[in-house]
């Protein structure tokens, strides 16, 4: 269970987003809105990129009080994501997974899944934007997390590579503590997730729909 | 054409000369402040003196350049920045007066201060100096200029891998530690040379001092205190690196000490050439142990910059304003004996603190969405 507890996002005096207080429940959850509505400054948040007013609690793990339990179990997938161009894609998953807690042949088996494994020694520079996604997916599956938080996942993925990220999440979800949170300007209706909870941005707040 | 120039202008130097705003303050601080009038021209004629002594400002000005070249080649680099290659489509003419141009902007500050020179010589009738000025800066306004117009011909051109880097790449993987100084390394190679090429001939000068006169341990301390400050640009970059350009790295469970940790290691690394030029020229007057004791201040006065950078948002007006306080405040101490160690132990838990509190709560203000 992930709460949101008195929220506020500000880039300097501006709002951006409050949360009073928000439960989101196990499994998969869309989260919609316009473009700027702040989904990605929402996503950074509970990522523990950005900093924000107010608490995010995964299963009785505080954000802010224990940074580092609560980063093991939460991992994030950029809407375009960007690395250093001369790292590869093996440093990038080798490193990640390390500080995520993740073997060796956990790595290899997402790898292996979006097909990274065949563009392990070659350099993030040369990836084509889809690849980057892939990448950034892969390192989204790393550890143990109990809440994945994908933004604008199918974005330059083509079909194989659409269904390959469904199955996992299939996979994940079998983990009937595991959370997604997804932001999806295409419809998630036609895939084949069981979309648990719809909520979208409105007025600088979260509605559930 | 004008219009084509004006893109030109906003996108390479008006964003050179803002981002490089303090680096100019500074050398008029210095060349104004500091110098009188009759000071300038006492240089000025020593400079002119002989043919072989303006390679001195010309050096100046090759590493002037490099800054200017890297600044170009990152502007380039930038997706953002792909519509520069349509400039590629107008007639070969207009590319050429357009680069030139540029590089001529930006090469002001030096065009400016060489123009003196030339002057100086000419009314002291040393003619080969002159022309040798003259000639200095031709070339380095044809070479910057050269370079900059090959690099945005190659812009969203298919980037090629050399064989070294796929052999290097297949072989190792990168530790931690390069994640941080090869980026530095392949994106501000600018920062590291200016740094390095004025910290170790700082370091050098004052450890030449005690072959002639006796000092003790202060002088040394002063010395380096101001050779290793010019390394707090590369703190300032680690900032960046870790909280903008690879952002992924704050979602990390990775401890607050283990991220400290990492940052002095990279800035051990980094500051060898400084420390390779204390030990070899180390005075024989001093005994060994300030050498650790000044290791270790410098280290400790890395990561109070650090934290403090963390702490005001990577406010750098603010930084250098609290860098230039910390200074004055050490300088005084240092002059008043009291014990590095001291000094040390004083920066290392204020920083500490300082870190913990602001680690987390830090977001860079007035960034740019980053670029890889």
């Amino acid at each position: 269970m992930l709460q949101i507890n008195k929220f506020f996002k500000r880039y300097q005096d501006h709002l951006v987003l409050s949360i009073d207080s928000l439960t989101i429940s196990p499994g998969v959850n869309w989260l919609k809105g316009e473009n700027g509505a702040g989904k990605s400054s929402l996503f950074k948040s509970l990522a523990g990129i950005i900093p924000f007013e107010g608490d995010v609690i995964l299963n009785s793990i505080s954000l802010k009080d224990q940074p580092i339990e609560f980063r093991k179990r939460v991992n994030y997938s950029e809407a375009e994501p960007l690395f250093p161009e001369f790292l590869t894609a093996k440093d990038l998953i080798r490193f990640i997974g390390k500080t995520k807690k993740s073997s060796i042949d956990q790595q290899d088996y997402y790898s292996r899944q979006f097909g990274i494994d065949q563009y392990f020694s070659k350099s993030c520079g040369t990836f084509s934007s889809g690849m980057l996604k892939k990448l950034s997916l892969v390192t989204a599956f790393l550890g143990d997390p109990k809440l994945i938080i994908l933004d604008e996942p199918l974005v330059t993925l083509d079909q194989v590579a659409r269904e390959i990220l469904m199955n996992m999440i299939h996979e994940k979800i079998a983990d009937p503590a595991m959370i997604f949170l997804m932001s999806s300007h295409q419809s998630l209706d036609s895939t084949s997730l069981p979309i648990q909870n719809i909520y979208s941005i409105v007025n600088k707040t979260i509605e559930k729909q | 054409m004008s219009d084509l120039i004006k893109v030109l202008q906003r996108s390479f130097t008006t964003e050179f000369y803002r981002l490089n705003m303090m680096f100019f303050l500074l050398v008029c601080g210095l060349a104004f402040g500091f110098m009188s009038g009759a000071e300038h021209k006492a240089l000025a004629e020593f400079i002119t003196s002989s043919p072989l002594l303006t390679l001195v400002p010309t050096a100046l000005w090759l590493l002037y350049g490099l800054k200017m070249n890297s600044f170009n080649n990152q502007v380039c680099r930038m997706k953002e920045m792909n519509f520069v290659r349509l400039l590629t489509l107008s007639p070969a003419p207009t590319q050429i007066f357009c680069v030139i141009t540029v590089v001529f902007n930006q090469f002001v500050p030096a065009i400016g201060y060489g123009s003196f020179l030339i002057l100086w010589a000419v009314k002291n009738q040393l003619f080969i100096s002159a022309l040798s000025i003259v000639l200095s800066l031709l070339v380095l306004l044809f070479i910057f200029s050269l370079l900059l117009y090959r690099r945005i011909r190659s812009i969203d051109t298919e980037s090629r891998v050399s064989y070294l880097k796929v052999w290097i790449d297949k072989s190792f993987q990168k530790s931690f530690l390069q994640f941080f100084t090869e980026w530095l390394a392949r994106n501000h190679p600018g920062v590291i040379i200016t740094s390095k090429v004025f910290g170790c001939l700082l370091v050098f000068a004052v450890c030449q001092l005690y072959k002639y006169d006796a000092y003790d341990y202060r002088l040394l301390a002063l010395g380096c205190l101001v050779a290793f400050e010019g390394s707090m640009l590369i703190a300032h970059q680690y900032v960046l690196f870790e909280n903008h350009r690879f952002q992924v790295l704050r979602n990390l469970p990775i401890q607050l000490s283990k991220r400290m940790t990492h940052f002095a290691l990279c800035m051990i690394f980094l500051c060898l050439p400084e420390f390779s030029v204390l030990i070899r020229n180390y005075p024989t007057q001093l005994p060994a142990y300030i050498f650790i004791d000044v290791s270790v201040f410098v280290i400790s006065l890395f990561i109070l910059g650090y934290s403090v950078l963390v702490r005001i948002k990577n406010d750098l007006e603010n930084f250098s304003g609290r860098v230039f306080m910390s200074f004055m405040i050490i300088v005084v101490l240092i002059l008043f004996s009291v014990p590095l160690y001291v000094l040390s132990a004083i920066a290392s838990i204020t920083a500490l603190v300082i870190y913990k509190k602001g680690f987390y709560a830090f977001e860079m203000v007035g960034e740019k969405a980053p670029s890889a």
